[in-house]
This record gives C-alpha cells, structure tokens and sequence, in this order.
C-alpha cells in the first residue's frame, strides 16, 4: 500500500467510523476535547498498527476496542477531570435539542451511570451488539456483562424512579 | 429497560464536526500524537521510571522504589478488600468523582513536590485514610473516606499529612486496580521497539541542546532520562519511515504522570527535530490562570511574540497562513481557567505547531511536520 491509498484508506475510516466512535466516547468521556483526543489515538493506532480485518464488522469492534481501551487509560490516568453535568455540556453543545422531554431524560440517565455500566449499555442498546460479541469487544466474560447489564437496569430503573420523584441523583 | 427505550434517536445530536473529521486526518496522516501525550502513562511505565531511577541515580532510589512496592504487596488483605469495595462502588465517571473536590492549584504543586518524596524518598504519612459510615461522622478536618456517598472527602485545608494520605490512598488503590484489571488488548503488535544501532547517551546528547535551545540551559538538570523508539514502519513498512521517531524524555526521581517532564523527538529517517516540549499537570497548575474572553483576545495580541520566538529560535518566518485557539487541557470552555494558546503555522512545506503558555508568555511545546 502507497502513501495515497494509506491515507485514502485513512480518510475512509474517518469518514465511515468516526461519529459512531464520537458518539461512545464522548457519552463516556462527557468532553469534546477529550474525546477528540481519544479519537485521534485511535485513527492513529489504525495508521500505525495495520492490522488484518476479515470483514468490516471486525474492523468496526476492532476500532471500538481500541477506542475504549483509550478512554479507559484516559479515566484511568487523566485523575485530575472532573466529569461534567449534561447541564453543562449543553451550554456549548446542544445535545438534547429536539428531544421531548422523555427522550432527555433517558439520555441523562445514560449520561450519568458509571463508565463500566455505561460502555455495556451503550454496545448493547445502541450498536446493538449481542453480550458474546461485547464480551469480545471489551475483554471481558459474558457473564460480566450480563451481570453489568443487569446493574445497568437495576440502576437506570432506580435514576428513573428518583427521577420522576423529582429528584435527579448522579451516579 | 429493553431495545425500544434507547434508540439511535437519543444520540443524534451527538455528532462529530467535518472540521474535527479533517483535523483527525491531517493530524493521524502526519503520525502527529494527541497534546500532551497522556496516553503514553501507564504502570508498567511508572515502574519502568522507578527502575530508571535506579539506574541513574543508584542503590538509594532503588530501594525506595523497592520500598513502594513492598508497602503496596505488604497491604494486609482487609485494607485491599476495601480499595477493591472502593473500586466497584466507584461510580465516578473519571477518578476526580471519586473525590469531593479537585485539589487546588496549591495542592497539585505541592502534592506533586510530596509525590516524588512518596516514591523516591519513602516519605509516607502517619495514617491511613480515615474510613467512616455516614457524612455526618465526618468532622471535616482530615481526609476522610464516606462509605455513604463512595467518596474520599478533602478538608478545605490540606496538610502535608493530609496531602500524603490522599497520595498514599490513590497509589494503593491504583495498585489494587491494577491487580484486579482485566486488560483490555488488540492483540496487534506494538510500533514501540528497542533501540538498534544508536545509543541511548548519544539520543540524549542529540536531543539536550534542542531542549536548552527552547527552555535554557541546565533545565532538568539532574533528572533522570529515558528514550523510547517508536517505529510504527515495523508494523507496516508501506508507512514508510516518516513517522518513525526516537522520543528522549527527562523525569524528575520518584515523578509520576502528573508531574513536569521534557521531551524531545528526533525523526529517526533524517535526525531532524519532531517535538520539543515541557508537559505534565504539575507544569499546568503552575501556570496563571485567564478568562476565556481574556485568553480570546490573546491569540491575536500575542502572535507576533511567537512568531518572533519562532524566527529566532528556529528561522521560520512569514507564514503563509495560521490556525490558533484557545487550548483547554486540563480544563474546559466556560470554566474561565485559561492558561495556553495553540498556533498552527504553515511556513510553505513545513508546519509548526506551538503551545504558547498564557502567563509567562512562553513557548510550551515546538512541533515540526513536513507537508
């Protein structure tokens, strides 16, 4: 592969992976700046590494991998961010706009769950990926990720109820 | 909670900008790495400092690495149950949640001076982190953890000894994490390889002038160094060796990720200079704080200062066009703690890209790309 179809090949990935990465990583990492970071990371691992696909669903779990690994050294190492309100985060990026009012209220729940629980959702509900191919993804058993899952509903099913009471607890 | 409640819908205004699309591109086609490097930490990295430490600095360093090591293995199994209860009841999206505030820029000079003393001095505190039920058990004078809200709380102010336990706690439980994680691998193999045909003090002896040049002299004097070989043409040799580069870094003994290093890359095609940077949280508190409106007008006020550093240090002048921004690190938009500027220069075949730091009107960080 020349220099022109590296960065052909380059310019595909972005276009074709980049929002659906942008979306996890930034509904894990709150923060555009961040999650930029880690999207850069990973389009370079991409460009560095060449690793074989068999298919476009495996380069697609693969830059999911990777990119999920990098916001997990990300939280893991980057100890002085705090994360931030939606509330916050809406005043530069509007992320609710055009939702009702129940739509908002799901994404907060998202919003505010722990990262662990939140990567497993995420996979699960929006990529739909099924638990065997998410325990692939992140490395982890199938039973962790039923168990996270579960905790997942366990959770969202409490938010909600705190939720409708009035009350907004973060998680 | 089943499919139909969360939908794609929920996350369409989630969506990256076609200026982000194209700014990931011209920065991953020219290997360009992410600011400040972050993703590099890692503990087999901070061991490997440690053992550095060793080399450079003999037997006393050593054994205070060893002494680390031994206070995090000698951990009775309550106290390791305890970080791993933490762990799984930390529901912070970053470990800053797991606290009941940020420390102040005070604090993280300070804790970072103190950091070094943990590990390269064996300077631990007293006590261990207090452990209590209820917030309302907290008499709010010592760093305490509340099982109630699954945080370390942080009296308003810190002692030396509060700021050792608070190091102490987050070293012993990173460890633990480290234990306990499952790693998550892409199995692919790494650019990083070990140097051949070069010496590391011939690297270092390259590299220290051009670090001089831009930080003056004897910086970092006395630190420790270490030099990485990055060659991602080993993994794919139709990348060519552009990318190919030689990172030269001088730590401080016993630093950790979050204190001040220098750095300098060397392109290992033609020995010309990649990067020179100062970098690390440590550097950032230190520096003075800007409102972002303030910070706003500096990006015009201040460019001819850059570029006159520019010229001088490096020769470039007349730039055929500039990009620059506000530059929020460690902080974010709208929280008024602006504290650097980001130019990018296009010289007609060669980009710059500098750090320019707000208060001490400096260059942070000098990065070279050849179009």
């Amino acid at each position: 592969m020349n220099h022109e179809e590296r960065n052909a090949s380059l310019e595909r990935v972005i276009e074709n992976y980049s929002n659906m990465l942008y979306k996890i990583c930034f509904l894990m990492l709150k923060n555009e700046q961040d999650t930029k970071d880690v999207l850069q990371e990973t389009f370079l691992a991409y460009m560095t590494k060449r690793p074989h696909f068999h298919s476009e669903e495996h380069k697609k779990a693969w830059l999911i991998k990777v990119s999920q690994n990098k916001c997990r050294e990300f939280l893991r190492f980057h100890k002085m961010h705090a994360g931030i309100p939606l509330d916050e985060v809406e005043e530069s990026i509007k992320i609710t706009q055009g939702l009702d009012m129940e739509d908002r209220e799901k994404l907060e729940l998202i919003w505010n769950l722990n990262t662990k629980l939140k990567s497993v959702v995420i996979l699960y509900y929006v990529e739909g990926y099924s638990v065997k191919e998410i325990s692939a993804i992140l490395n982890i058993s199938e039973c962790a990720v039923k168990k996270r899952l579960q905790r997942a509903r366990e959770t969202l099913s409490k938010l909600g109820r705190s939720y409708d009471e009035g009350v907004v607890y973060e998680q | 909670m089943n499919n139909s409640d969360f939908n794609k819908e929920l996350f369409s205004n989630i969506e990256i900008s076609d200026s982000m699309k194209k700014e990931l591109y011209e920065n991953c086609k020219r290997g360009k790495r992410t600011g400040d490097f972050r993703f590099r930490y890692a503990g087999a990295l901070t061991a490997l400092i440690g053992f550095i430490g060793f080399a450079c600095t003999g037997i006393a360093s050593y054994a205070y690495y060893q002494s680390v090591q031994m206070r995090m293995e000698s951990m009775p199994e309550t106290e390791i149950h305890e970080y791993v209860s933490d762990l799984e009841n930390d529901t912070g999206v970053t470990i800053d949640d797991s606290f009941s505030r940020k420390l102040s820029d005070e604090e993280m000079l300070k804790a970072a001076e103190l950091e070094r003393k943990y590990h390269s001095e064996g300077m631990y505190p007293e006590e261990n982190v207090e452990r209590v039920a209820t917030l309302a058990e907290w008499d709010g004078k010592s760093v305490c953890y509340v099982e109630e809200d699954h945080k370390l709380h942080l009296p308003d102010n810190m002692t030396e000894e509060d700021l050792l336990e608070f190091i102490d706690y987050s070293t012993k439980k990173d460890y633990v994490m480290e234990q306990e994680a499952a790693e998550i691998t892409d199995d692919t193999p790494s650019p990083y390889v070990s140097l051949e045909g070069v010496s590391e003090a011939d690297l270092v002896k390259a590299a220290r002038p051009e670090l001089e040049k831009l930080f003056g002299k004897d910086v970092a004097s006395g630190w420790n160094t270490r030099v990485e070989a990055f060659k991602p043409s080993v993994t794919d040799p139709s990348l060519g060796t552009s990318m190919d580069m030689y990172f030269i870094y001088w730590e401080q003994v016993g630093g950790s990720s979050n204190s001040t290093d220098y750095v300098v890359v060397i392109n290992m095609d033609d020995s010309s200079i990649g990067a020179v940077a100062v970098r690390g949280r440590e550097h950032f508190a230190s520096l003075e704080s800007f409102s972002d409106e303030d910070a706003e007008s500096r990006l015009k006020s201040d460019l001819p200062k850059v570029l006159e550093e520019i010229e001088r240090l490096y020769g470039y002048k007349d730039p055929v066009s500039v990009r620059c921004e506000v530059y929020y690190d460690y902080t974010d938009y709208g929280e008024n703690d602006a504290r650097q500027l980001r130019y990018v220069f296009d010289f007609g075949g060669k980009t710059v890209d500098v750090m320019w730091d707000l208060g001490p009107k400096k260059l942070a960080s000098v990065e070279f790309f050849n179009e």
